[in-house]
């Protein structure tokens, strides 16, 4: 299967990661926990979602295993685990962002307390 | 109704994908069904759904495309590679189109061999009146007795086969039967049947019916010897009864020639077929 290059890292996979970041997830729960890390904003198809997975997988940032799904009545399903290489993608590009988000401030490109 | 809409959906994704994660896809979308409720919220889930195939579709074909290229890719050091590119069996659809395919390709080749007409290449004819598989296109080999006598060539046992080139185009024919040839080569086949054919009757009923059509002038206007050869076996196996009986026209002359089991030669472009007689089946030991 070919590799796809992930560098930049597209932002479906990256928040991908960073719902991975906390806890083990299923397919349905990551599609959750992006839209709540994006205030709504992000809503991840299941085409995208399996797509940047399935990426995620070949690039060995993150692993498959099976898991119960206590919510689903115990049933058994995929669950996605970010590994040591995803968390360190995963930090590269934040602190890119944070980078981005410094210069953004020197210009002072942002108005208002919120940042 | 949503389910089967979504599942048609999903039918458009590549085989590959479909079967990694098409369960996975179908679940999250039930649950989506589930947890999404009243109008607007069901808008939106399918303006997701949609606008998230649109989006994810090329993608995942792009995926496809590479991998398919990248497969001789990975043959190394001249070991040859099998691989199948979609491990799932193709779909109904495949079959049907791939079986009127096949109909289509035989029908079509019944079609050409039907209508293919008289074909010339390599000296070799084939046409409609042709008499037998053995002409021109196989000679027969080894050695055996040669026919001689009745003032036509005989051939020579042992002696190699020799073809001559192919006539070019617009070149005159190389062999035109005149009366005389006619009479003699009658004349050569009547001698062979009363002399191997296995029922001495018949091949003097076959001789004297081979004279009388000469006679009456019922191949003067053959100068073919194909045709020639065709009327011929016509001729003798309705008197004879025997299928097997021919006289086969080769286009391209044998300069030397044997006579091999039923095949004598009766000049350069005719060959005579005579069947041998069967063998007495073998009695049981102590009858």
């Amino acid at each position: 299967m070919p590799k796809k290059k992930l560098d930049p890292l597209p932002s479906a996979a990256f928040q991908i990661l960073l719902a991975l970041a906390g806890e083990d997830l299923h397919g349905y729960a990551i599609m959750r926990q992006v839209q709540d890390q994006t205030g709504g904003r992000v809503r991840l198809g299941p085409g995208t979602l399996y797509s940047s997975i399935q990426t995620l997988l070949e690039q060995k940032l993150i692993d498959e295993v099976f898991g119960e799904d206590d919510a689903a009545g115990g049933e058994r399903r995929r669950f996605y685990r970010m590994t040591t290489a995803g968390r360190k993608v995963a930090c590269s590009e934040a602190e890119r962002m944070a980078g981005l988000l410094r210069v953004a401030r020197a210009r002072r490109l942002f108005r208002g307390e919120h940042v | 109704m949503s389910e089967t809409f979504y599942a048609l959906l999903l039918r458009l994704y590549p085989a590959r994908f479909r079967k990694e994660y098409g369960e996975e896809a179908m679940r999250v979308f039930r649950e989506r069904l589930r947890d999404e409720r009243g109008p607007m919220a069901r808008f939106r889930l399918w303006f997701d759904l949609v606008g998230d195939a649109g989006l994810s579709l090329p993608r995942e074909y792009r995926r496809v495309a590479p991998a398919l290229a990248a497969v001789p890719a990975s043959a190394q050091s001249g070991i040859p590679l099998f691989e199948t590119l979609e491990t799932e069996l193709p779909r109904p659809g495949s079959f049907f189109f791939g079986t009127l395919m096949a109909f289509a390709a035989v029908a079509g080749l019944v079609f050409l061999l039907n209508h293919a007409g008289t074909v010339r290449q390599y000296g070799v004819r084939f046409g409609r009146y042709a008499s037998s598989p053995y002409r021109g296109a196989i000679a027969p080999q080894g050695g055996g007795a040669g026919m001689a006598g009745n003032g036509v060539s005989a051939m020579t046992p042992g002696q190699p086969i020799v073809w001559q080139p192919p006539p070019q185009p617009g070149a005159q024919p190389l062999y035109s039967l005149d009366d005389a040839e006619r009479r003699r080569i009658l004349a050569a086949v009547a001698a062979t049947l009363r002399q191997s054919y296995r029922d001495a009757e018949a091949a003097q009923r076959i001789a004297s019916a081979l004279a009388r059509n000469e006679d009456d002038g019922f191949y003067d206007v053959v100068t073919d010897g194909g045709l020639f050869g065709a009327y011929v076996s016509r001729q003798m196996q309705a008197v004879s009864g025997d299928r097997g009986l021919a006289l086969i026209y080769m286009e391209m002359p044998m300069s030397s020639a044997p006579t091999v089991g039923p095949d004598h030669w009766i000049n350069e472009h005719f060959l005579l077929r005579v069947p041998v007689a069967r063998a007495a089946p073998a009695s049981p030991p102590g009858v």
